[in-house]
């Protein structure tokens, strides 16, 4: 029992993660507390969903997904360039305070999911009901989706490792220390900027996709799940991708044995208590007089 | 459309609005946990009332002191925590707090909430009608306006503005910051243990489902589309967004698509007062 | 005699592994103008936050007017008498000059919450009391004519003049300005010597750390130099 609580902590750990390295690499580019993240998340299951009503029609299923996957990820990848063109690069050179920024980030979140709503309406949605058990033995039990999930996750962060050691990683890593000298050396901002928005949305998009298989999501899953994406970053250390995807395995074994053990209502409360504790705790987020006297 | 209801409804957020400028819009911190005091502030004066028999007064008394102790917390966090990191814990802060009036069914109910509050006596009159109820609220509320009315003239909320200016300008001429958070996170805290009474037993009952970060939110967005550090801004972003449901209400479609056509605008509004007027429509400061 | 001010005593800072001070002595005396030179980087500002608080030394003492200075906060330093002006002045630049000065004041009654519920009279009272001391000051400085612009308006030498204002409405017994004289026209140069002469006269003790050698040293009572670590009397 306890071996499949495991299993189940890994795979939804591997999921998270691909949801908190998105939004930690979005974080670091732009600086912006980016909770319409969520709303790429739950854009990306309903445009497979739709996309996929629509070509069923025509095309065999295998064929109908795999198109309505790409079209839909294409989608949430335009829709984030609209989002930093609109909003989160005239507020960057505006030099707005942070709490700002979060706070236009959540208008957009919420003006996302109010139209998947008004749209699609808000009972949750399913991308396939079907599932079989690949692996069994005593410990613990698999299914054909739990194991995609794994294979595809373990691939994305793999791939995300290799990006890390690339120079436009370096690159994101320059502007958020100093984006005015990263500039000076010749960095060109911008284009970094829509690069970490687009490997970051692409991420979280994959990961709602591969959750739309699992079990049925609804429009205002959305904001918890970033929140609890940002619960990892910041536990993990916003400057670490290694940091960030710990956090999430220890957030899920959280969440799973709570589920397990608590009732499943207290869930979300320890997740965010681990936060409050981190932030008092934890050097990042305290004042330091330093840090007020640089910024004079 | 029921207009009593309606100025009812605005009565209490022009004190919850008014609350939230206090803290946001004189310390320049960002908090969402307006909602959790809120709801603290009806649970306390409802279950006080309820379970101990004490009336309305009375518990409106127990629950302003159970919130001054509460905002405790977040004076903490005003003082410990960078910008962005106070925004997250208020915002963490907001869900534990309804994790609980939500959970904790013992004491609050649980999902089911608390019904047949007790109403009002005053004087030994029971209030019963909606119109003595705005009567009530509305006494409560001309009190806390008229209180800030004064109390923006005074060298306090001077300074306050000059913290908010500058803060290391503050302290290098010797003033005690977390003294002034502290103030502000108090004195808020009070005047929305007032507005949760007043929910509580104006609606006589009460659930979590008031109280959630969702809820938070609409706060914040109120002074952020009115605008801080004066009156009228909360006032009028109090007053705007409770009227804006009755009128999205009178389009001709279905209620599920009709409050998510609300929130629509609602985002909108945001988004746009956020890009191009970050002061609000009549605000005296950006939150730079 | 004059009295000493303050007294620094054996006092040591490193930076990230590298050494800046090695057990400075100094002493400064009440109602004198000093002067601290040295070349950039040498620690000059690192040397006045350790005294104004906002960083703690390795090792050493500070004494200011009989007080050791203890490293809690920064604003109790600063309210034992302790006034401290940056390279960029830090004035409240959304607020006119006038309230800037209003705000200054150490002991106004009206900053307490409680006092308003017990002792209302006494803040009436004060606010009239400062609205003199503030505009005297003014005069005093010559910016009289600007009281209800807003500080962010102001000419750099105009903050400046502003921030030594406040540290003087603010009764600030030792100020530490950093370059004072440094980006301003010799009008304004004029007005920041006059104003220092004139803390002097009122028993205010200054310490400047300063590039243009030549118009400190015609001011100062005393100079003092930072050479390899250690911090030496000139003069």
């Amino acid at each position: 029992m306890f071996t499949q609580i495991l299993i189940n902590s890994i795979v939804s750990a591997l999921l998270l993660s691909l949801v908190a390295i998105g939004f930690n690499l979005i974080f670091n580019a732009t600086k912006v507390f980016h909770l319409a993240h969520g709303a790429m998340y739950v854009s990306a299951v309903y445009g497979v969903y739709e996309f996929n009503c629509f070509f069923q029609k025509v095309l065999p299923g295998g064929i109908s997904i795999a198109i309505s996957v790409i079209l839909s990820l294409l989608l949430i990848s335009i829709l984030i360039i609209i989002i930093e063109y609109l909003i989160y690069r005239p507020l960057f050179q505006k030099k707005i305070n942070p709490a700002i920024s979060l706070i236009s980030s959540l208008g957009v979140y919420l003006f996302v999911i109010n139209l998947i709503t008004f749209l699609f309406g808000n009972e949750s949605i399913s991308l396939d009901n079907d599932y079989k058990i690949v692996v069994s033995n005593d410990y613990f039990k698999l299914t054909d989706i739990e194991l995609m999930h794994l294979i595809i996750s373990i691939l994305l962060i793999t791939a995300v490792f290799l990006f890390s050691r690339t120079k436009f990683y370096t690159h994101i890593r320059a502007i958020t220390d100093n984006y005015s000298v990263a500039e000076k050396f010749g960095i060109n901002v911008q284009r970094t900027r829509i690069i970490a928005l687009i490997a970051g949305t692409v991420l979280v998009g994959v990961a709602g996709v591969m959750k739309g298989y699992e079990i049925a999501i609804e429009p205002n899953v959305g904001l918890t799940i970033v929140l609890t994406a940002s619960v990892a970053v910041i536990v993990g250390g916003v400057n670490s991708l290694v940091g960030t995807i710990i956090a999430c395995f220890v957030i899920a074994l959280i969440e799973n044995y709570s589920v397990k053990f608590l009732s499943a209502q207290w869930k979300d409360m320890l997740t965010y208590t681990l936060l409050i504790a981190v932030l008092i705790f934890y050097q990042q987020g305290l004042i330091s007089v330093k840090q007020r006297i640089e910024t004079i | 459309m029921n207009w009593l209801h309606i100025f009812f409804m605005c009565e209490i957020y022009v004190i919850l609005a008014l609350s939230a400028n206090l803290v946001s819009g004189y310390t320049g911190l960002l908090s969402f946990a307006n909602a959790a005091f809120y709801g603290v502030g009806a649970y306390v004066t409802t279950i006080v009332m309820k379970n101990f028999g004490f009336n309305y007064f009375s518990a409106l008394l127990i629950a302003i002191i159970f919130n001054v102790l509460a905002s405790f917390i977040i004076t903490y966090f005003s003082v410990r925590l960078k910008d962005l990191y106070f925004t997250l814990a208020t915002l963490a802060f907001q869900v534990i707090v309804f994790s609980v009036l939500y959970n904790w069914e013992k004491v609050t109910g649980g999902s089911y909430g608390i019904s047949e509050i007790p109403g009002v006596k005053v004087f030994g009159y029971q209030l019963s009608e909606t119109k003595e109820y705005v009567i009530l609220g509305g006494s409560f509320t001309l009190m806390v306006i008229l209180f800030f009315f004064f109390f923006q003239k005074t060298p306090f909320v001077r300074l306050l503005e000059c913290i908010r200016d500058r803060e290391l300008g503050a302290v290098s001429l010797g003033k005690n910051i977390s003294y002034y958070k502290f103030i502000c996170n108090s004195m808020a805290a009070a005047f929305i243990a007032i507005a949760g009474s007043l929910f509580a037993v104006y609606n006589s009952y009460i659930d979590a489902t008031s109280f959630t970060l969702n809820e938070s939110i609409l706060i914040v967005n109120m002074i952020l589309i009115g605008g801080t550090g004066n009156l009228i801004g909360p006032i009028f972003g109090a007053c705007f967004y409770v009227m804006l449901p009755e009128i999205t209400r009178l389009i001709p479609i279905d209620s599920t698509q009709g409050a998510s056509l609300q929130m629509i605008i609602y985002s909108l509004i945001l988004i746009l007062v956020v890009r191009f007027k970050p002061n609000g429509l009549f605000g005296k400061f950006k939150f730079q | 005699m004059n009295k000493t001010i303050l007294h620094i005593d054996n006092l040591s800072k490193s930076f990230c592994g590298l050494k800046l001070f090695d057990e400075v002595n100094i002493t400064l005396q009440q109602g004198t103008i000093n002067a601290l030179f040295g070349s950039n980087g040498s620690g000059k500002t690192t040397f006045f936050n350790l005294i104004g608080g906002y960083e703690k030394p390795d090792a050493g003492k500070i004494h200011f007017n009989g007080l050791t200075i203890k490293y809690h906060n920064e604003f109790e330093i600063a309210k034992a008498g302790i006034g401290k002006m940056w390279q960029e002045p830090t004035v409240f630049p959304n607020h006119s000059v006038l309230q800037n000065l209003l705000v200054s004041d150490r002991t106004h009654p009206g900053e307490y919450f409680l006092n308003y519920i017990f002792r209302g009279k006494s803040i009436i009272r004060k606010e009239a009391e400062l609205k003199d001391k503030a505009y005297n000051i003014l005069r005093k400085f010559k910016l009289g004519n600007k009281a209800d612009q807003a500080a962010g308006s102001l000419s750099l030498g105009e903050k400046k003049l502003l921030s030594i204002s406040m540290l003087l409405m603010n009764d600030s017994r030792l100020l530490l300005l950093d370059e004072p004289f440094s980006s301003v026209n010799p009008n304004t140069i004029e007005r920041i010597s006059e104003a220092l002469k004139d803390l002097k006269s009122e028993g205010k003790t200054v310490f400047m750390i300063e590039h243009k050698i030549k118009f400190a040293e015609v001011i100062s009572d005393n100079t003092f130099k930072i050479e390899h670590f250690k911090i030496e009397k000139l003069n």
